[in-house]
């Protein structure tokens, strides 16, 4: 236990931590204000209503320009609406079609009716304003920033033990070949899942005194990118789901980097090779040969794809979701991760 | 049970160099001084012995079981302080040696009260609250040293724990390590002749990877015995002297110079035989002829 509280004071009073924690905040918040129109959003929020009471009958829409139209896709599904309804009805009858082409055991076949039936009562109809939680989707979901710089600040955990010199006092004392690992690994997880937590709280937080709590029970398929999503969930149900799912993949994935921390032997090396796996899990992993595995941890660190289309794994012939399937196949390699991973600091020979 | 370490066959190679070869050594309760030039493999021979490094080829036993399969078991009955070791630079003192018992499993209670007795012994105590980062190489190697006792080990190596300890703490050092050998093996290198001439139970010489000499001081010196010389000389002797011989101590007096020679026949007429000091050894093991050094010296 005191190995641990030492292991956590390590990894929050370090300059980095501040660095970082201040710029994901700066991030976000600037973010926040930038999303919020104070003129636009009041306005949008009674035409919303309006177009649901008129049956779009608003000529007020006419006045926006193309490029606020854009700007607005994270408050409401109003400027997109008939897209989303006709690629909806696109979806159904492809379904549909392609259940009378394939034969009625074969995998295909049973992952389309899956689908089928998951989609059946999910039609958005109706326009929604929701721009606190589209807002939060966007900034903390979509393109996770937090998520990134969290994994940076954690990148030297044990490389910066060689560097320092303190690899021999620590290995060749009777807890640095195990206890020293459970520590540094559980130190981890707690500082990981107390900086994410408290910047996706603050941040929540703050969204919501700025634009009110509206359109939280929003179906997702409301959302531009999300009208395919198979789910029966409202928007904060999604949201709060998201910050699970990233949360979890957040912390499974450090794995991945303290591995690499125990594998450089400086932590200017493991902040780099860092950068650039996280920049790819976060944004899109090449998804072939061994890539292809690594590259399960883009969904969990970004969790838009694990909920924007169905997606199923052919096993043994049974379609079973990708949501089910991936968290098994991600805590496998952590697994797998965090044993090279004590088994590398604990063989690593001092040398210099 | 009397406690026993036993170094068989050891070899540690890098790429094709040896740092050490087939090193084979007995040790039992006492202390033991590990002298050798730079480079000649002790730091690397201490690695090993505390299992940070894996020997080429070679076993390490404490009481008849391999030190690596031992693990845990034999990592707490061990001391270690490293050459040029790390520390935190924003943990003050009683925070690093907290941590370090943690490591070392010391319970909090325990921790307590041995960080406090090592801050007093090693005389850091009104400096326990400061930052390491502020604290002098002296200071720092101060820490090591309490780190190094914190659970009262009973194999304790220390490499050059006397690095940047002023006279009177290397006379404290000396001491304590003096008083606690009793019933532990303590290993300490360093390049300080007088830091071990009169505390060590033997001397371990080792030159190239390789033990030359394992032997009790007064042994050793008996053997030196007759190769020591004292001789009053001129300058221009002094030169010749240094072109052949392996020069001690110069002291230059009103009558002359008086030099220190080591050799095993008489190098000058009037010099005489004197007893032997540790310092003598070293350079009659380790110290190539000087007369190059000497040059380098007298040209500036």
């Amino acid at each position: 236990m005191s190995l641990l509280k030492f292991e956590l004071y390590k990894m929050f009073f370090r300059k980095i931590t501040l660095i970082f924690i201040v710029l994901s905040l700066v991030f976000i918040f600037l973010k926040v204000v930038q999303d919020w129109n104070e003129d636009k959003m009041p306005q949008l929020h009674n035409l919303v209503q309006e177009y649901n009471l008129t049956n779009g009958n608003v000529n007020e829409l006419k006045k926006f320009s193309a490029t606020e139209k854009s700007n607005l896709y994270a408050a409401t599904n109003l400027f997109y609406l008939q897209d989303t309804i006709g690629e909806q009805l696109y979806q159904n009858e492809g379904l549909k079609n392609d259940l009378t082409q394939e034969s009625n055991t074969s995998y295909q076949y049973k992952a389309n009716l899956m689908e089928q039936k998951m989609l059946k009562g999910l039609l958005v109809k109706k326009a929604y304003y929701f721009n606190t939680w589209g807002s939060l989707i966007n900034n903390i979901l979509d393109f996770p920033m937090a998520v990134l710089l969290i994994l940076i600040m954690v990148s030297g955990v044990f490389s910066v033990e060689y560097a320092s010199r303190m690899d021999a006092l620590i290995l060749s004392s009777k807890q640095g070949k195990r206890q020293f690992i459970r520590a540094k690994i559980v130190a981890n997880i707690i500082f990981i899942s107390i900086v994410f937590l408290s910047i996706v709280s603050l941040t929540t937080l703050v969204q919501i005194f700025i634009s009110g709590f509206d359109g939280w029970n929003s179906p997702i398929q409301s959302l531009l990118y999300y009208q395919g999503c198979p789910f029966h969930l409202n928007i904060l149900q999604y949201y709060l789901l998201g910050v699970g799912i990233l949360l979890m993949g957040l912390i499974l994935f450090s794995m991945l980097v303290l591995l690499v921390s125990t594998i450089t032997k400086r932590p200017l090396t493991s902040f780099f090779i860092t950068i650039i796996i996280s920049f790819l899990s976060i944004v899109s992993m090449p998804r072939y040969g061994f890539l292809k595995e690594i590259g399960v941890y883009c969904d969990f660190l970004r969790p838009l794809n694990l909920f924007r289309n169905f997606s199923s794994y052919n096993i043994f012939g049974t379609p079973v979701l990708n949501i089910i399937v991936e968290p098994i196949i991600v805590i496998v390699i952590s697994i797998a991760a965090v044993y090279l991973m004590s088994r590398t600091f604990r063989n690593h020979q001092v040398v210099n | 049970m009397k406690l026993k370490l036993v170094l068989e066959n050891i070899s540690k190679k890098y790429r094709n160099k040896y740092a050490v070869k087939d090193l084979s050594v007995k040790l039992t309760p006492g202390v033991y001084g590990l002298l050798g030039p730079n480079g000649s493999g002790k730091t690397t021979l201490m690695r090993i012995m505390v299992d940070i490094l894996k020997p080429t080829e070679g076993n390490v036993l404490f009481n008849g079981e391999n030190i690596h399969s031992m693990g845990d078991r034999y990592r707490d009955i061990l001391g270690y302080l490293p050459q040029n070791f790390g520390i935190y630079k924003n943990f003050s003192a009683h925070k690093f040696l907290m941590y370090i018992a943690a490591l070392k499993g010391l319970d909090k209670h325990t921790s307590l009260k041995k960080v406090e007795e090592l801050l007093e012994i090693v005389s850091l105590k009104a400096e326990s609250k400061k930052k390491l980062g502020v604290f002098s190489g002296g200071m720092k190697q101060r820490i090591g040293i309490a780190q190094a006792l914190l659970n009262d080990p009973k194999v304790l190596i220390l490499d050059e724990p006397t690095t940047g300890l002023d006279p009177k703490e290397r006379v404290r050092f000396r001491n304590m390590i003096s008083e606690i050998s009793r019933d532990r093996i303590i290993i300490f290198s360093t390049h300080i002749v007088s830091d071990i001439e009169y505390i060590a139970k033997e001397v371990l010489l080792i030159r190239n990877g390789k033990l030359i000499e394992k032997n009790d001081v007064k042994n050793i010196l008996k053997d030196m015995e007759g190769k020591v010389w004292s001789a009053l000389v001129d300058e221009k002797v002094l030169n010749e002297l240094i072109q052949y011989y392996k020069v001690g101590n110069i002291m230059r007096t009103d009558k002359g110079i008086e030099a220190r020679i080591i050799s095993p026949q008489r190098p000058v007429r009037d010099a005489v035989t004197t007893p032997p000091r540790l310092e003598d050894l070293y350079l009659y093991y380790f110290e190539e002829n000087q007369s190059d050094e000497f040059a380098k010296v007298r040209a500036l």
